[in-house]
């Protein structure tokens, strides 16, 4: 390898601002917390040698308009005329390091950098005048978008620390008003653990307060409640009334995950506040809680976790898994402790959070089991927690659709059953999985058959009175694979319950399928449906009710010839009413009964 | 009108939100239902699409296969008003979960292959998605030498729009060689898998659980003891992995029969009444398996069965209930075997409950 040879490549500055100005960050007015992050950098950099050293960040504005300009200085470890060329030939020269530089992982230096490439979103041209803790000369350095640069030694000595000069370049003046930088410098900074104070117009304010105790040990927060809860306003500008305290097993991340006062959607954005070494990098960071907690906004801070190139986000990797995994079980089991200690509190959350807390009781059979009896659901015997309704001791039939839910429980109802609306998003799986959590527990899915085992028979002489007819009545919809059954049950005013059993729902979608498939298709649906016709479950039911008049008439009264017809609408009207599609078949019925009825109208009408 | 488009709407967005399983298909058929009701075939059709990918892939082969022909039907009558590539896409999917009901017949099955082949073609694609699915569909009928010949077929090929993602295709030969029995070449196969270099909504969730036994066969116990809970935590709340969590019961009789208990309470009543036949066999077995073993080395255990379950009454006479198990079980393998021609299933069950109880 002895001719081999080392190159370099050759980097388009111009090209490269444009790729992180328009592809990279999300907006201009990040340069400023490149700026704060470089100067952070260079504080804890300096503090690492002195740890006594106080650090401090100035920022000025002058001018205004297009004739603004901004300056940031820190008293930090300050760059050698070394490092100068070391980040500027590390920008273009990414083989040096692996090229991870633009991700994230990266030396003091070189993020320094790539830090200070994002001012010329804003700036056309950048001063910098460094002086390093270290000693030697003062160093100037002006960078132009173009890629060319000047660098001079001072002859004066200034202190240790950096000064970065911005001019405002034409249409960015907005980043340069006072009150942008002002938001901006307490947005990204509002936890750094030294004062940022901002001078414009001769005023000077300081921008952060001094950190409260309990932010970095959030075990603590609970001794501060009305604090953290006002810290919380006015962090996140929600007025908040209850709160969790965060913090992973490291003692690297921690933070406050605020309960949310308003329910809030499912698919609600997630935008909690975060904070990588006392730096904001996103507010919208969705992926540092499990999906579950969206009944929480967080104000988090971390340093075990890496950023994305843009800084905005942090990388999907086992650290992120095992943060999020670990600040969930913080929210968990002060929850869990909740139950015991403060069932009160536990149920004002659930209450408000019903969803999520059903979506995390899915997800998790321990979690369940402690909040079981706080969840709430809607039942025919009202909207009540799942708690009161084991209290009830019966079975929970449970409907796994809201539609079938509307359906059955008049039915249902009046036959007093348990029946529990399971269709909205969880339930039905929560309902389903309760034995399992609570022993003897008895849940079942409602089958529509089910509901029949509360009709009452009829007694010897009504069945033997109705013989004839039930039979011409069950032989009139043999064809539709249809039985009746007549029976007595509530409500009186309902004459006909059509019932499918799962086994004859599937092979009527078969079949109804089957008339519109292709042949290929046809026949496989045909070999299925045709194993399954043999069983008795593949028959609907159609149960008519004796307590109904019109009812009683048709079965208790003079025997007619027009039964079959009569009972072939009963059997079309129940499917109307229970929402059932109809086959051509059944539609034909339909249209011959209309007519048959209109037909004896008229007649009964010529006899008068 | 305006009532049916609302309902039908919010029917749709709510079952959006839902993992793929029965109660987002409860509510994917209500707006099947109603659209037919109201007449519109391209509402009943967005519908039914909806149920063949929650179908295929949590766990409900039969309505996936029953909405798909529904679908494929109006397709022919009128190609232009759907989208083609969807519908040739999701055909794959229903014609892999055929084979598993042992009613439909062989050569229905043929003719399904060929009516695939003949619509990819029309469709302008090769014939590797046909080779492909030849290959799988001769696995699951037990037809090992025929599956090796059309992996064959199917290699010539180059990928195109049709075919599977890379992760799949090659979790199908990593089962191939384990049905082949080369664990070996196997799990050396399964490498990128593993590694999680190849992935995608299905891999390696169907994967990784029959790794378990080969590595632990292999004597790399500690890889199949780390892999194990990952594994299961992956596949746990979707009812599409009958098999899968089978093969975890299996491989927990093997190591660790108490462990396999608590899978066994949760997994037996959502899969006792599964529409997959196939499927619910191989988890039937590998449940019997794992009583088998608790029975042989006679330590005491309870399970905890639901009233719902049909099995409630058997939960405390453990003997009876892995006899029904296992006649459940076997009469599905016989009825596959009758259909494949071979004797197969027979032999695999056999052998599992020797291996594994």
């Amino acid at each position: 390898m002895t001719d081999s040879q080392e190159y370099r490549f050759q980097v388009n500055l111009g090209g490269m601002i444009d790729i992180l100005s328009n592809h990279l960050y999300s907006s201009p007015r990040v340069f400023l917390r490149e700026l704060l992050q470089n100067a952070t950098d260079a504080i804890t950099a300096r503090m690492d040698l002195d740890p006594s050293h106080r650090g401090e960040v100035y920022v000025e504005l002058a001018g205004s308009g297009t004739g603004a300009t901004l300056l940031m200085q820190d008293n930090g470890i300050g760059l050698t005329e070394e490092d100068v060329h070391e980040f500027l030939a590390m920008i273009g020269h990414s083989s040096k390091r692996n090229g991870t530089e633009l991700l994230g992982e990266t030396s003091f230096i070189g993020r320094f950098g790539i830090g200070l490439l994002s001012c010329f979103m804003v700036s056309d041209e950048i001063v910098m005048l460094t002086q390093s803790a270290k000693g030697g000369p003062s160093i100037e350095w002006r960078g132009k978008p173009d890629g060319t640069y000047s660098i001079r030694k001072l002859d004066a000595a200034l202190s240790p620390g950096t000064k970065v000069y911005l001019r405002c370049k034409p249409d960015t003046d907005f980043y340069f008003e006072a009150d942008t930088v002002e938001l901006d410098l307490l947005h990204y900074g509002a936890l750094l653990p030294y004062p940022i104070r901002l001078s414009e117009g001769g005023r000077e304010r300081r921008i952060n307060g001094e950190l409260p105790d309990w932010i970095v040990r959030p075990e603590r927060a609970a001794g501060s409640r009305d604090e953290v809860l006002r810290f919380g306003e006015s962090m996140l500008g929600e007025r908040f009334r209850d709160f969790i305290p965060l913090r992973t097993s490291t003692g690297r991340t921690g933070g406050i995950a605020y309960i949310l006062p308003h329910a809030v959607n499912l698919n609600a954005k997630r935008s909690h506040k975060v904070y990588l070494k006392r730096m904001l990098i996103s507010e919208q960071a969705d992926n540092i809680l499990p999906e579950w907690a969206f009944f929480v906004k967080c104000l988090i801070w971390t340093d075990e976790l890496q950023p994305t190139a843009s800084r905005e986000h942090f990388y999907e990797n086992e650290q992120l898994e095992r943060v999020r995994c670990e600040l969930g079980e913080s929210i968990r089991s002060e929850l869990i402790a909740m139950s015991e200690t403060d069932p009160k509190r536990l149920g004002r959350i659930i209450e408000m959070h019903a969803l999520s807390m059903k979506n995390l009781a899915a997800e998790d059979d321990e979690f369940y089991r402690l909040i079981h009896r706080w969840l709430p659901f809607e039942s025919t015997y009202g909207n009540k927690t799942l708690g009161e309704l084991l209290d009830e001791r019966r079975t929970l039939y449970y409907t796994a659709s809201l539609d079938h839910y509307r359906q059955l429980r008049h039915v249902a109802s009046a036959q007093s059953m348990l029946v529990v609306n399971g269709g909205y998003i969880y339930e039905a799986e929560l309902l389903e999985a309760l034995p399992r959590i609570v022993r003897g527990a008895d849940t079942r899915r409602l089958l529509p058959e089910d509901l029949s085992l509360a009709f009452t028979d009829l007694n010897a002489e009504e069945r033997s009175a109705a013989l004839e007819a039930s039979r011409a009545a069950d032989l009139a919809l043999q064809r539709f694979r249809c039985r009746v059954m007549l029976k007595r049950f509530k409500p009186e005013e309902l004459p006909a319950l059509f019932t499918l059993p799962e086994e004859a729902a599937t092979l009527r979608s078969i079949e109804r399928a089957g008339e519109e498939s292709p042949q290929a298709f046809a026949s496989v649906l045909g070999s299925l449906g045709g194993s399954m016709q043999s069983g008795a479950g593949s028959y609907s039911i159609l149960y008519l009710n004796l307590n109904n008049p019109v009812v009683q008439r048709l079965f208790m009264g003079r025997p007619t010839s027009r039964l079959g017809t009569l009972v072939e609408m009963l059997y079309a009207n129940a499917l109307m009413m229970g929402h059932y599609p109809m086959s051509r078949q059944e539609l034909a019925l339909l249209n011959t009964g209309i007519l048959s009825l209109i037909d004896w109208s008229m007649e009964s009408e010529k006899g008068e | 009108m305006q009532d049916f488009e609302t309902e039908f709407e919010d029917l749709m967005d709510e079952a959006y939100d839902l993992p793929n399983g029965a109660a987002k298909i409860a509510l994917l058929e209500r707006a099947a239902e109603i659209a037919d009701l109201a007449g519109d075939v391209a509402s009943g059709y967005e519908a039914r699409e909806a149920i063949v990918e929650a179908g295929s892939f949590g766990g409900f082969p039969l309505k996936a296969i029953v909405a798909y022909s529904w679908q494929l039907g109006q397709y022919d009558r009128n190609p232009e008003a759907f989208d083609a590539r969807t519908l040739h896409w999701n055909y794959k999917w229903v014609i892999d979960d055929v084979p598993s009901f042992p009613d439909v017949p062989a050569e229905q099955i043929d003719s399904l292959l060929e009516d695939l082949r003949r619509r990819y073609r029309a469709y302008g694609v090769s014939d590797r998605t046909y080779w492909y699915y030849r290959f799988r569909l001769s696995m699951y009928m037990g037809e090992l030498e025929r599956a090796g010949e059309c992996l064959k077929e199917f290699r010539k090929l180059k990928k195109d729009g049709m075919s599977d993602c890379s992760a799949c295709e090659l979790d199908e030969q990593v089962k191939y060689l384990l049905l082949t029995r080369q664990d070996e070449q196997a799990v050396k196969k399964a490498a990128p898998i593993i590694q999680d270099r190849q992935r995608c909504a299905h891999v390696p969730h169907s994967t990784l659980p029959f790794l378990l036994l080969p590595l632990h066969r292999l004597g790399r116990t500690e890889e199949a003891e780390e892999m194990q809970p990952k594994s299961y935590k992956l596949i746990r709340d979707n009812l599409t992995f009958a098999h899968e969590f089978g093969e975890h019961i299996g491989y927990l009789s093997v190591v660790d029969p108490q462990r396999g208990l608590p899978l066994l309470d949760r997994h037996l009543p959502q899969l006792e009444s599964h529409e997959d036949p196939l499927n619910r066999m191989m988890f039937f077995l590998n449940a019997a398996a794992l009583l088998r073993k608790l029975d042989r080395i006679g330590e005491p255990y309870v399970l905890n069965l639901p009233p719902s379950s049909r099995f409630y009454e058997l939960a405390d006479r453990h003997d009876e209930l892995r006899a029904r198990l296992e006649e459940e079980a076997f009469a599905t393998a016989a009825a596959l075997d009758r259909r494949n021609g071979n004797d197969y299933y027979v032999n695999f069950g056999q052998e599992l409950l020797k291996e594994r109880g």
